[in-house]
């Protein structure tokens, strides 16, 4: 029991240093919190017990000697939502326009995609910061496309989803887009009959991550209006652990509209995050200034890992930190990030030999320097990258 | 007394009513304190001389007819007396006062005054924050960057805490920082529950001390400052009252209780997030509102008649009241070092 270990000891500032940094508070606090939704989703026994309970008839009805074979077909996706296993990347399937007609797109993997909302905004022009090579400096990518999807909610006015209130429920989702496309807010918005509307085309940023840094496994984004994509669903974040409001229609669009994306774009799935995830505020050093999707994003359920527990690029590679506040907005899946952040950015601290304040400030100076290279419409995005690399180009700033 | 030369980090309880800075030397906490107000005396070349000659802390600023001699801090309050005047005060309802147009700048003074002789240069700094006020979603960002940028100016690495989180950090250790933290101070009430540390609901009430002194002031015709001194030296909740005065504060001390009482009832019974915890936890009381004898024994009384919803093992009063928020964003900023 963590509380025990706690117990034993003395000096309480130790006492409070081990609970925050320790990994093992998190299923702790999981549980006198309550669970997050889809939380059997990731746990391995409840998958296990399921798999047993199937596994018992299946084997009595293909015992040997049967004349039936066991295969792939009677235990679909076993493999994959066994939960044995934690989540596994499939490739993904080639998606393609099968045609426009009426202006909706009809895609190979079923999407539909309506297109009378659809707009321009300056083109898509990002920056990136090699992150393994923390001397190196601001370049862009050869390749302009977009590097992932941030998803986000309307914050819209909402309606029951009921028959009866169909006229109420059509006005507040025509109005909502007609916002969208004035203030070329998102590139997908998904509304609460599952339709998708393309607003901002994809070659194009749209204004829907404000100040935001995400990171992958080479390259850090700051800015991510230029550099990822914006899938926006037509609902209000909950607080906490809260259920999400959002449609059956909903994620199943979100779904296939995710996998279109990430199969033209090569998008990993480690880069689909949500808003709140990447979301920051550099006048005082927070993370979380948007709350979209804080704590109950179904990320399962569009085909991608629990990218809330991906470390957090604002807290260890720019030494942004995060308030009580923060932690009530959010949920506990997501506070497993925060706690994977804070252990990258002590190991870094004690490698360095230096106190994690002192090297926070580090790491906020190097966000300061880094943001000031960026060009003005673009004032989030940046980087430095390997100059001698052949992937990047240097900026001249 | 100045700080320790040595020390690590600094916590600092930025309260409406008093500013508390609290370090640490070895095993020893070390704290020092400065009313946050201020008065404004009209200049002369005596008036200066005497208070250098008192060792009094002020600033000159204007020119000629308008020059003014500003006291602020700790002595703000007795020269308000003498010249029966109010103090100005920078802060308001636990955020910068916007009608105050020195608010800034006086903050930073009292601020340098109490960090004088730290070595600065890049020190962590933990300082308080309330909470947003009970079922609203009040913008602290202004309130909060405005500090953090005091303190950078004044070289220091700052870093936000909130308010009833520290009282946590500060007098709940033995129950593994899980219980429930309040700050009776001047401007807001500020309520945490924290589980394991991790700040699971906070919130802040807005009657509070300047609500006492302000409400009695009124009604008695005193200034608000001779009212918090009274408050201050010798008002004891439910005594025995020889004057009007001391029975005016005793009712709008009952109703700060009221208020406070009625948003924890009502914060914890309506939350989903109330914790399953499966022993009762401590209740921790501290601030200078807190201080008046029988405070806590009147806060238990009504506390228990609300039919508080949270299983409680205690409610105390915090070993130093005037300095655990202080004391709890110290203990906070050295467990990140």
């Amino acid at each position: 029991m963590i509380e025990a270990r706690a117990s034993k000891i003395e000096d309480p500032v130790a006492k409070l240093r081990f609970l925050k940094h320790t990994e093992k508070r998190v299923g702790q606090v999981e549980t006198v919190l309550g669970r997050p939704q889809y939380w059997w989703l990731r746990n391995q026994k409840f998958w296990l017990a399921i798999g047993f309970v199937l596994l018992i008839p299946a084997f009595s009805y293909f015992r040997p000697g049967s004349s039936r074979a066991l295969t792939a077909d009677v235990l679909p996706n076993s493999g994959n939502r066994g939960g044995v296993a934690p989540f596994r990347e499939t490739p993904l399937e080639k998606v393609w326009l099968l045609d426009t007609k009426n202006g909706i797109e009809t895609w190979s993997n079923g999407l539909r995609v309506e297109t009378r909302f659809t707009t321009t905004n300056r083109p898509r022009e990002y920056y990136v910061w090699n992150k393994n090579q923390p001397a190196s400096t601001l370049a862009q990518l050869p390749s302009r496309q977009a590097a992932g999807i941030v998803f986000h909610t309307t914050e819209s006015t909402l309606e029951e989803l009921e028959e009866q209130k169909m006229r109420r429920l059509k006005l507040l989702g025509e109005s909502l887009l007609s916002y969208v496309h004035k203030e070329k807010a998102y590139h997908y918005v998904i509304d609460r009959f599952g339709r998708v509307y393309r607003i901002v085309v994809e070659q194009d940023a749209a204004n829907h991550a404000g100040k935001s840094v995400w990171a992958d496994e080479k390259w850090a984004y700051i800015g991510l209006n230029d550099s990822f994509l914006a899938v926006s669903f037509e609902t209000q974040t909950r607080p906490g652990d809260e259920a999400p409001i959002i449609s059956q229609a909903q994620v199943d669009s979100g779904r296939m509209l995710t996998r279109m994306l990430r199969a033209r774009y090569s998008i990993p799935s480690g880069n689909c995050a949500t808003h709140a995830q990447v979301s920051i505020n550099p006048s005082n050093f927070q993370i979380g200034y948007h709350t979209d999707w804080a704590g109950n994003f179904p990320f399962e359920a569009m085909g991608l890992p629990d990218n809330y527990a991906k470390p957090l690029a604002s807290l260890h590679l720019f030494g942004f930190n995060y308030d009580g506040t923060f932690f009530a907005a959010t949920g506990a899946r997501m506070w497993k990030g925060v706690v994977s952040s804070e252990d990258l950015l002590r190991d870094r601290a004690q490698k360095d030999s230096i106190s994690v304040a002192q090297l926070r400030t580090q790491l906020r100076n190097h966000y300061r320097r880094l943001s000031a290279l960026l060009p003005d419409h673009n004032k989030t995005a940046g980087g430095e990258p390997d100059s001698n690399s052949s992937e990047a180009r240097e900026v001249n700033p | 007394m100045k700080h320790s030369n040595h020390t690590p980090a600094i916590g600092l309880d930025v309260g409406t009513s008093r500013i508390v800075s609290a370090s640490r030397s070895g095993e020893e906490f070390q704290y020092k304190s400065q009313l946050n107000a201020f008065v404004e005396v009209p200049w002369s070349k005596m008036t200066e001389a005497s208070l250098k000659r008192e060792g009094v802390p002020f600033v000159v600023t204007g020119e000629n007819v308008s020059k003014l001699i500003i006291v602020p801090g700790n002595e703000s309050s007795r020269f308000a007396d003498l010249l029966q005047s109010e103090s100005r005060r920078p802060m308001n309802r636990g955020v910068l006062n916007p009608s105050e147009p020195q608010n800034a700048v006086m903050l930073k003074q009292l601020i340098e005054n109490l960090t004088e002789g730290d070595r600065r240069n890049g020190l962590p700094v933990y300082y308080s924050v309330p909470a947003a006020p009970l079922g609203a979603e009040e913008n602290l960002t202004y309130h909060d960057a405005s500090i953090a940028q005091i303190l950078r100016e004044l070289n220091c690495e700052p870093t936000p805490i909130n308010e009833g989180l520290a009282v946590v950090f500060s007098e709940l250790e033995e129950t593994n920082y899980s219980g429930v933290g309040i700050s009776f101070g001047g401007g807001l009430v500020n309520v945490c529950l924290s589980y394991l540390a991790v700040p699971v609901m906070s919130f802040s009430v807005g009657k509070a001390g300047d609500y006492i002194d302000s409400s009695a002031a009124s009604v008695t015709g005193e200034l608000t400052t001779r009212i918090r001194m009274a408050k201050e030296e010798s008002f004891q909740i439910n005594g025995h009252f020889t004057d009007k005065l001391h029975q005016v504060i005793n009712v709008y001390y009952d109703e700060v209780i009221r208020a406070v009482v009625a948003g924890l009832k009502e914060a914890f019974s309506n939350s989903r997030n109330i914790p399953k915890m499966g022993k009762p936890i401590p209740m921790v009381l501290s601030g200078g509102t807190a201080m008046p004898k029988g405070f806590r024994d009147r806060f238990e009384k009504l506390l228990k008649e609300s039919e508080f919803p949270l299983p409680l093992s205690e409610i105390r009063m915090a070993s130093s009241p005037l300095n655990s928020t202080a004391k709890g964003a110290l203990v906070a900023a050295l467990a990140e070092l």
